[in-house]
């Protein structure tokens, strides 16, 4: 079976490549192509932050007792990053490369060190903590955008 | 499993890295500065007084300070588990040990015993605090990572090095203690495999998949490749002990430990160089440039010393300057250009994004802190730098002065990058 910890990794490395795959078509202003693949990395990585704050942070919260700890900076960096996000979203529909460029790899290292931290340390403290509901956690994220409708 | 330490912090105070990363240009600098007061005669002698201040400006002022610095900013994140007090000890340690390096070079390079006597009080206590502090916090980490293993060990042949190195200092500022130069080979190993390799492969293991959207390195490898280094360096510290000691026929013995550092990293550099060229991350940028070039050079080293040692030639220097600037300092020259612009990002958008009416809209963004086309700049001076001083080893000693007034060139710009990236900070700090 897999475990938490695997299936959300996946994930990262899922959204990652759908972030290379967006920033290369805007290198190379292929805007029509690069518009559906920023939409398609936007709603990927929505998607699972949202699994994270509405599933599995609160089982990890229940489990022990910590409201202010780890998830609660988790989710404060899921705000920064939906910040980056949207503006990397207008950069996209407004065309302009050098902003897009600028804020995407802005965003993938603030993107890495906080998945870094997710991988590393809270996932495998949340397989530790939640093993009994591990299906029922992972099940949410399974119904991901890119399965139901690829953007 | 005790969560109460973890809060997964976003990182230290900006000053605490950047202090470290400020200051190892200028380090830099000012062993260009002697090289060139000394003149091209400097190249004769591997071991004078004087190649020893520029060597160790260099693997003390710049790769160990930028390292030290990276330390105080990666380990909260990676390793989940903050080092105490770090701003406070960040400024103690980064004073002392830059004092403490200055003054040892200074009393190399003067020959002056009083010099080097100080150069010892200050740092034993510089290093102490900056070994014990990344001791505590690699003990108490909360990840199991391989990277954070690899620290360790790295960690630990730190204290090995200064250990070493400062009984080796003591034997040159001390009548009363004798200068064991057996112990020469011991600090070098530990120092270049131990600690500046090993560190540099565990930020491998994190960065490369990671920023340069590339497979991950295989478990097995990550598992193996440093602790093999650890295990071959006490083994081959054994060896080298006890062949003092008893005259033990070694030869053959030496060659065979030699031979097995080379295959740990050369296979590391290949396999690095493999994992990027599938990076799925297809736009290059200056890092990428430094990362494939500092790899390519490790491999040079390599099969230069491979050579050196099986045809019995004198290569030192040479070697010496494709493993430090050519391997270590473009890696972590690289570095610097992701890791400086970040904090910078990070701490203003901490400050400004939720709290000032402009909001985060004034936030520049990485590529607006250091633009890609300024850092290009100074990575192909790093790189006209290196090849005239190849050059000056392999072709003619009349390149000698191209070579140190590029690496000057080369160093000054690093440090405006630097400094021009701090002012970005405190300009948009002081305009919210």
């Amino acid at each position: 079976m897999d475990s938490i910890s695997h299936l959300m990794t996946d994930d990262h490395r899922r959204c990652d490549h759908l972030f290379a795959e967006a920033e290369q078509q805007v290198a190379n202003k292929n805007w029509e192509l690069a518009g559906k693949n920023a939409h398609a990395f936007n709603a990927a990585i929505l998607h699972h932050f949202q699994h994270e704050e509405s599933t599995l942070f609160p089982a990890f919260e229940k489990a022990t007792g910590m409201q202010g700890g780890p998830t609660h900076m988790m989710r404060h960096e899921h705000e920064q990053m939906r910040q980056l996000l949207a503006e990397l979203m207008d950069a996209i529909d407004a065309q302009n490369q050098d902003r897009y460029l600028g804020l995407s790899e802005t965003l993938l290292i603030f993107m890495q060190q906080h998945n870094m931290k997710e991988e590393q340390i809270l996932y495998p403290m949340i397989d530790q903590e939640c093993a009994e509901d591990s299906e029922q956690l992972m099940a949410g994220l399974h119904s991901t955008p890119e399965n139901s409708n690829a953007a | 499993m005790n969560y109460n330490q973890l809060s997964l912090e976003q990182a230290p105070d900006i000053s605490t890295p950047l202090r470290f990363f400020l200051s190892a240009p200028l380090f830099a600098f000012l062993a260009f500065c002697l090289l060139m007061y000394q003149g091209p005669e400097i190249l004769s002698n591997r071991w004078s007084p004087q190649t020893l201040a520029f060597t160790h400006l260099v693997t003390l002022g710049f790769i160990t300070m930028s390292m030290v610095g990276a330390l105080f900013q990666l380990l909260p994140v990676l390793a989940g588990a903050s080092i105490p007090r770090s701003s406070q000890l960040s400024l103690v340690t980064h004073l002392l040990f830059s004092c403490g390096v200055l003054l040892l070079a200074a009393g190399f390079a003067f020959e002056q015993a009083t010099l080097l006597k100080l150069s010892i009080i200050v740092l034993i206590p510089g290093l102490l605090i900056f070994l014990l502090a990344t001791s505590y916090a690699l003990i108490n980490a909360q990840s199991s990572h391989a990277s954070i293993n690899s620290m360790r060990i790295a960690i630990f042949s730190l204290w090995i090095t200064a250990t070493l190195g400062l009984l080796l200092a003591s034997g040159h500022a001390l009548d009363a203690i004798p200068l064991l130069r057996q112990f020469t080979p011991l600090h070098i190993g530990w120092g270049t495999l131990g600690w500046i390799s090993v560190m540099i492969i565990s930020v491998a293991y994190q960065v490369v998949p990671m920023f340069q959207i590339t497979f991950s390195y295989p478990k097995l490898m990550t598992r193996l490749l440093s602790p093999s280094i650890l295990i071959a360096l006490i083994l081959w510290s054994a060896y080298r002990y006890t062949s003092t000691q008893v005259s033990i026929p070694g030869e053959a013995i030496d060659l065979g430990f030699f031979f097995l550092f080379f295959c740990i990293m050369l296979s590391f550099a290949l396999f690095t160089l493999k994992l990027e060229a599938q990076r799925k991350k297809r736009l290059a940028d200056t890092t990428l440039y430094f990362w494939m070039t500092g790899l390519s050079c490790l491999g040079f080293s390599l099969v230069v010393l491979l050579y050196a040692e099986f045809f019995d030639q004198e290569l030192s220097i040479l070697v010496g300057i494709l493993f430090f600037f050519g391997f270590a300092i473009s890696i972590i020259n690289g570095m610097l250009y992701k890791i400086i612009p970040f904090l910078v990002w990070l701490h203003l958008h901490r400050k400004l994004a939720f709290s000032s009416p402009r909001g985060r809209s004034g936030i520049p963004t990485m590529n607006e802190v250091i633009n890609n086309r300024q850092s290009m700049r100074q990575y192909w001076l790093h790189l006209l730098a290196l090849v005239l001083s190849i050059a000056t080893i392999t072709i003619s000693t009349k390149f000698f002065y191209m070579a140190i007034l590029v690496w000057l060139a080369n160093y000054a710009l690093l440090f405006i990058h630097i400094f021009r990236a701090i002012l970005t900070y405190r300009h948009c700090l002081g305009t919210k």
